[in-house]
């Protein structure tokens, strides 16, 4: 018995699934360049039903769905990857790697919501999938980072995990891997994780701790690029937005000010809104952080404000319904404003 | 589409066939041209259904053919013939269609190959599905290969089912492929061996929108014949008899591998152009057999059913089985290799004592145990980094050889997995699937019986093989011994049945001293035994079977021992010869083994000394799986006496598994000063049972 997959040629649902994949996806992809995200969201003829399009010459792309010359012969191209594609699904789902789409059910429904046309097409994720049907506790944080900020990291992972959410990190060194671990170690509480690679999950998934976190059932690691692909400052930012979009609330531990990637994070989750963010004014935190709270991130000063914090924004949870290409039109206000009852 | 476009259509293909046969007047089989339309017009998934020989490949040329002139990219051909037939490429050109193969044995041609598949000037790619299950090979190369993909044809595609008489792991990831196409992408399935249930099955796995095109699987001129069982002698001789006057060249299947290379020492000792092909066979080897056998320089090659997926010879003009095999469709596939382009060929069946209990073997080991998949994949869950064969072999009491098929197994539930560095297990969930192993066990026993229905039974035999393939068109064929009425006895000499019965005793085996302990630790040279013989296999038609009864009643009679020292003496003799004789010793039994070492160092005229105590009672070893397990329990259960004479030993042992007994007992004596040993056995019981 092996999982379950959205993905595949049994249902509609997979169909489209399958479309998307082909349309927007790196995995064998030479000498055709796939959309990216923005590309496919712009076209609601491709992102609506994408499931249409497959088998179709470019010119009934042209004439049926209305697609200029040059994308239709984009398209074409990039469908006609099929039977490549298959295959490399099939390695990667192989080696416990599922893919995900928006058509999937797993696939984290505010993503679409919260980052619009940055929402990521094609996900890859190993490990239990339910683990992104709910938002969770977003921490970040520097690699580098000091005693204090570490047990702050530590403490705040291990009460989301008491308190039944999963711990959503980036899965680098530092504050990242700190918190994932202590949820981990949570495990009579239930605890777990989920981290956005920028780097190689290929790579992570050879670490041995993290199969057998991966087996028993207690992380799922995901990342929008391709499974082998190499860590770069662009995927790193690219990351940090599925952190912000993914959690119900993200703590800042500890940032420098104007410069490295939990700053400039931040500050763009803050500017864009892709979900709301928290951040640390106690011992241990970094240089940045009373910046951000002049930038609109609320202030945690202590476990207790934290834990009301988290009680606060599970009971009033971010809209659920699946965001389908038509909504995303409307752009609906997001709730950003969090009252602290301390 | 017009009745106009359907005409042109037709008119388009038949000019690509007519190409293709360099024949003006081809005209299309029933079904090719429905298979074509489909997959050019429609772009649907097909599985044909079709006796060898009916003309698949012109449907996947000439689709191909269409599907290029179309502006599709190159067709993917999974296939496990290791390279296209030289004609069939040749026809192929005359339409303008270019094949490549890429395969494990043409590694150096790849490059060249990537590039004419990057300049777009290959047609069809032939690739093994041995290749698709290669991690490596699917990570670094498939993927810009297969890149434009515009046909996806599976040959053999019964292999996908794994309810089917001839699931090959290798085909599993197929299906998973096949599950993650989207439609819009055609795909041909190709078989001559499914009944219903694995169509269904195959239907399954190629989607609902799957056009099955079905044709008659009835076989001209193929005369079968049945006879009832004999013992081995009897059906060695009857082969002597008979190879040589059957017109042409064929195939002996047996049903273990000993019983193949045994048939072809046979045949090859009675002055028959005969050769082995078995899964043990180097790949080579397996390479030359085929292409003797093709090009008519052996009259006879013994095979197990290794020699099937992928062999083509349309002039074979006989298929014998030694022994019968365990399904009714099984049994259709080999013997229909027979004849194919032929007015007049044979399918025999000989029937063996042994087979039931063989078939039986296959049936019950086809599936791990529940404990034993949970033993392996709880160790390998456990440890979480990959473990070598032998760790794992080390930690689970499961013997090497069937460990590995194991993990096969578990490979294919994607519960485990191979790496660089071992196996491992895989991060997908997993339980056991008692269920689907309850109810393919279930079908195996169903078509166990059907099969022994198929040798008793008076009705036509060819129809009785068609109506198991749910062919709806059979009926009698009006050749086989039940449409003729012509029954007969399997008819030898009794001057070549006794010179069988002799070769039978005369196939001693020879034993390899091991060179390594289980930890593939070398022993040391001055340490080892020379190499050794054994009279017979466990329970044979020779003295294998004396041996059993022997051992059952507690004596060995004057005869073995007769035999063994004839064979030491006149066959072995080893050089320097042994100047003295001494035995394994047994607490559970210790006069058996001791009473016939004296007995056979008697009858060389040697002394014979107790050399060799055991200190304490050890399991038996039969009980104990595997190599680490056995050498743990023998190491230390033996003791060598002091003052033992330093000459070369002859070490006597009545029945031999694992050769660990001997190893341990050897080295202990060298290291007490014997010059050498010479192990000897009456009969060896290791590996009783392996079908390829
Ligand atoms: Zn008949």
């Amino acid at each position: 018995m092996t999982d379950d997959r959205g993905l595949g040629n049994r249902s509609e649902v997979g169909q489209d699934s399958l479309a998307a994949v082909l349309m927007t996806s790196k995995l064998a992809s030479d000498g055709v360049k796939p959309l990216a995200a923005s590309e496919y969201w712009k076209r609601p003829e491709l992102a609506n039903k994408p499931s249409e399009l497959l088998g179709a010459s470019s010119q009934v792309l042209c004439n049926v769905h209305g697609l200029a010359k040059e994308m239709a012969d984009r398209i074409n191209a990039l469908m006609d990857r099929s039977i490549a594609m298959a295959f490399e699904l099939d390695r990667l789902q192989h080696s416990g790697i599922h893919t995900l789409t928006p058509f999937d059910q797993h696939y984290p429904c505010q993503f679409r919501y919260r980052l619009r046309d940055k929402a990521p097409v094609v996900l890859h994720a190993a490990g239990p999938l339910e683990l992104l049907d709910r938002p969770g506790f977003g921490v970040v944080g520097s690699r580098d980072i000091g005693v204090e900020g570490a047990e702050v990291a530590k403490s705040a992972a291990r009460l989301a995990s008491r308190m039944g959410l999963p711990v959503v990190s980036g899965g680098a060194r530092g504050v990242d891997s700190l918190a994932m671990n202590a949820a981990v170690n949570e495990h009579r509480a239930g605890g777990s994780a989920v981290g956005y690679l920028a780097d190689s999950l290929e790579r992570q998934l050879k670490q041995p701790d993290t199969r057998r976190a991966i087996l028993d059932e207690q992380i799922l690691l995901c990342t929008p690029y391709r499974p082998d692909g190499r860590f770069t400052a662009g995927r790193a930012m690219g990351r940090n937005k599925l952190i912000y979009a993914g959690a119900l609330v993200t703590l800042v531990v500890a940032s420098d000010k104007d410069t490295g990637g939990t700053w400039s994070g931040a500050v763009e989750a803050l500017k864009h809104r892709y979900g709301p963010v928290a951040v640390w004014r106690g011992p241990g935190e970094g240089p940045g952080n009373e910046h951000l709270e002049h930038l609109g991130a609320t202030p945690v000063s202590s476990f207790e404000v934290l834990e009301t914090l988290l009680i606060d924004v599970q009971s009033d949870p971010i809209p659920t319904e699946t965001a389908t290409p038509l909504e995303a039109q409307s752009q609906l206000p997001l709730p950003l404003e969090i009252s602290v009852n301390s | 589409m017009s009745n106009q476009q359907a005409e042109n259509f037709a008119a388009e293909a038949q000019h690509c066939l007519q190409a293709l046969t360099a024949n003006q007047s081809s005209a299309f089989r029933p079904g090719q041209l429905e298979a074509i339309e489909q997959l050019v017009l429609r772009r649907k998934r097909v599985l044909l259904v079709q006796r060898t020989g009916w003309g698949k490949s012109a449907v996947y040329f000439i689709t191909t053919r269409l599907l290029r002139d179309r502006g599709a990219g190159p067709t993917l051909l999974v296939s496990p013939l290791l390279a296209l037939m030289r004609n069939q490429i040749e026809a192929a050109q005359r339409m303008g269609v270019r094949a490549a193969t890429i395969n494990s044995s043409n590694q150096e041609e790849w490059e060249g190959v990537y590039a004419e598949i990057a300049s777009d000037q290959i047609d069809v790619l032939l690739i093994s599905p041995e290749r698709l299950a290669d991690r490596g090979f699917r990570a670094e190369h498939l993927p810009s290969l297969a890149q434009r993909g515009g046909l996806l044809v599976v040959d053999e595609v019964h292999c996908i089912s794994d309810w089917g008489h001839d699931f090959r792991p290798d085909y599993r990831r197929i299906k998973g492929v096949l599950d993650l196409l989207p439609q819009g992408i055609p795909v041909l399935g190709c078989t001559a061996t499914a009944n219903n249930r694995v169509v269904d099955d195959v239907a399954e796995q190629l989607g609902t929108e799957l056009v099955p095109i079905r044709g008659p699987l009835g076989r001209d001129g193929l005369q079968l014949r049945v006879f009832a069982p004999a013992p081995q002698q009897k059906r060695l001789a009857w082969l002597a008899e008979t190879i040589p006057s059957l017109p042409g060249t064929g195939i002996v299947y047996c049903l273990t591998v000993r019983d193949a290379e045994r048939v072809a020492s046979w045949l090859t000792y009675r002055g028959i152009d005969a050769v082995a092909y078995t899964g043990d066979s180097h790949n080579d080897h397996r390479l030359e057999t085929e292409q003797q056998l093709l090009s008519n320089q052996k009259k006879v090659v013994a095979a197990t059913s290794a020699l099937g997926m992928g062999f083509d010879k349309p002039d074979l003009s006989f298929v014998i089985h030694y022994q019968a095999p365990g399904s009714p469709i099984a049994y259709y596939q080999q013997v229909g290799r027979a004849g194919r382009a032929l007015t007049e060929s044979w399918g025999i069946l000989l029937q063996g004592y042994e087979d039931a209990d063989i078939q039986n073997f296959f049936i019950d080991t086809a599936f791990p145990a529940a404990d034993q998949a949970h033993k392996i994949v709880g160790l390998l869950e456990q440890t979480v980094v990959p473990l070598k064969l032998s760790d794992i072999e080390r930690e689970v009491n499961i013997r090497h050889s069937r460990l590995e098929q194991l993990l096969k197994i578990l490979e294919v539930d994607s519960a485990v997995e191979r790496v660089d560095s071992g196996w491992q297990r895989t991060l997908q969930r997993w339980s056991y699937d008692s269920q689907r192993v309850e109810a393919v066990t279930a079908l195996r026993r169903e078509e166990q019986a059907q099969m022994a229905e198929y040798v008793s039974a008076d009705q036509c035999r060819m129809e009785l093989l068609r109506s198991h393939l749910d062919d709806s068109q059979a009926h009698p064929c009006g050749i086989c011994d039940n449409c003729l009425s012509d029954q007969r006895d399997l008819a030898a000499s009794t001057h070549t049945i006794q010179a069988a019965v002799d070769f039978l005793r005369g196939t001693e085996l020879t034993m390899e001293p091991r060179k390594q302990d289980p930890d593939r630790k070398k022993i040391p040279e001055e340490q080892r035994c020379e190499p050794g013989w054994v009279l017979a296999l466990w329970g044979d038609g020779g003295w294998g079977a004396i041996v059993q009864s022997g051992k059952a009643e507690g004596h060995f009679g004057d005869d073995l021992v007769g035999a063994s020292a004839d064979l030491i003496s006149e066959r072995w003799r080893p050089d320097p010869a042994p100047t003295w004789v001494t035995h394994v010793p047994s607490l559970r039994n210790p006069g058996l083994v001791k009473d016939l070492a004296r007995r056979i160092a008697q009858k060389l005229a040697l002394p014979w000394h107790d050399a060799v105590a055991k200190v304490h009672d050890t399991q038996p070893q039969k009980f104990m799986q595997n190599s680490a397990k056995q050498y743990a329990n023998i190491e230390g259960a033996f003791a060598v006496v002091p003052d033992v004479p330093t000459g070369p030993v002859l070490l006597v042992d009545d029945v031999v598994d694992s050769r660990w007994t001997l190893t341990v007992i050897a080295s202990q004596l060298r290291r007490a000063g014997v010059e050498l040993v010479y192990p000897f056995a009456l009969a060896d019981t290791a590996g009783r049972s392996s079908r390829d």
